[in-house]
């Protein structure tokens, strides 16, 4: 997970004490929020290590498409769309663990991607990395160019962030601790983090908003004022209620500009 | 209630976890139980995992009583980066097959300190 439920409830004010009510809210707004920033991304920010196939659509074309077989199966080797990158999904890269390249892959479900297929790392392919297991771009270079055929390509591969650089404190030196988490110095997801904590604020606000007060029950809209003395409130247009969506807010997809994996387009 | 603690990075320091039942009253702490403490975030392994049991390979002590005294050792307070953690403190019930049993959780905020050790370590 990008942020911790003590991480929200500090920027909730609910350090010291917390309800019942409250607690039950953030076990559903945080992962909410964590999936929405996921969603805004359209990558996993956190680090692991992912099995993925590529490219995921038809980038040939027919013009001077080149032809050749495999066994009994013939396939167009190149289109004019055949490129020296590839494009990841998953940023930032922080190692290949393997690539198998098979014009008749598909997607993995033939049962092939075997040993004749591994491509050789610092041969066959390298990353565009800015320094030791950090690719921020997510581009993999190839010594030709990679296969076109949607789902030739299979990558496995560690992207991501780890705890420490999702939280701007990677001030030690690269290290890679017993889960293979891979941190290296300087290395600022911060901004990610943030985005989570602004999407789970929002999310709690509105509940505050919606949810069932003591006295008043529920109303149509939120106070807007309330008094004790032979008790009377004021509820605001009920159209200022927002309903219970976990949306990212403005602030926060400011937040997460920075992180945004433009080559997602390529795929 | 919740637990809320600060504690200082690369400092020794001692705090104190008292777990209350829903009725706020103290729950009452039998010989043969273990206090068991729990510093870390989410669902990933803790950073640090201590109980009354034993100390940790660093010194950290943990009173098998309720309230409890933590001493978090200087080394073990190390580990942790500056932030915000989740802490769960958790009772190991000997008269129930040694289950362990969640008692409370809250928040320990570890504070950024200056480098170097001051006077002897």
């Amino acid at each position: 997970m990008i942020a911790s439920e003590a991480e929200l409830r500090a920027v909730l004010g609910l350090t010291s004490s917390i309800s019942d009510d409250e607690r039950a809210m953030l076990a559903l707004v945080l992962p909410g929020a964590e999936s929405a920033v996921k969603r805004s991304l359209k990558y996993d920010p956190e680090q692991r290590v992912h099995d993925q196939h590529y490219p995921l659509h038809d980038q040939r074309v027919d013009v001077d498409a080149i032809w050749d077989k495999s066994d009994d199966t013939a396939y167009r080797v190149t289109g004019n769309q055949s490129s020296e990158t590839l494009q990841l999904q998953h940023i930032p890269i922080r190692s290949i663990t393997t690539i198998h390249q098979n014009e008749d892959g598909r997607f993995g479900q033939n049962s092939q991607f075997d040993a004749d297929d591994l491509l050789t790392a610092g041969t066959d392919y390298w990353l565009e990395a800015e320094e030791d297991n950090l690719c921020m771009s997510g581009m993999v270079y190839s010594h030709g160019t990679w296969a076109t055929t949607p789902g030739s390509i299979k990558v496995v591969y560690r992207a991501g962030y780890s705890p420490n650089e999702l939280r701007g404190v990677a001030d030690s030196a690269q290290t890679v601790d017993n889960d293979g988490v891979i941190t290296n110095v300087g290395v600022d997801g911060s901004g990610i983090l943030r985005a989570v904590l602004l999407t789970g604020v929002k999310a709690m606000n509105t509940w505050a908003q919606n949810k069932k007060k003591t006295l008043a029950g529920f109303t149509a809209g939120p106070l807007s004022s309330e008094k004790m003395g032979d008790y009377s409130y004021s509820a605001a247009n009920a159209l200022a209620m927002s309903g219970m969506q976990i949306s990212v807010p403005a602030e926060a997809e400011q937040e997460l500009e920075p992180y945004r994996n433009w080559g997602l387009l390529r795929l | 209630m919740s637990i809320s603690i600060v504690a200082y990075k690369n400092r020794t320091c001692t705090f104190t976890v008292t777990v209350r039942d829903s009725s706020n009253e103290i729950v009452t702490f039998p010989s043969g139980d273990v206090m068991r403490i729990k510093i870390g975030r989410g669902n990933a392994t803790p950073i640090l995992d201590l109980d009354s049991a034993q100390s940790s390979a660093n010194g950290t002590t943990v009173e098998a009583a309720n309230p409890s005294d933590v001493t978090l050792d200087q080394d073990d307070a190390d580990l942790l980066q500056p932030g915000i953690y989740d802490i769960e403190a958790a009772i190991v019930d000997a008269s129930d097959q040694s289950r362990i049993k969640q008692a409370d959780k809250g928040l320990i905020t570890v504070v950024r300190t200056q480098g170097g050790d001051v006077g002897t370590s």
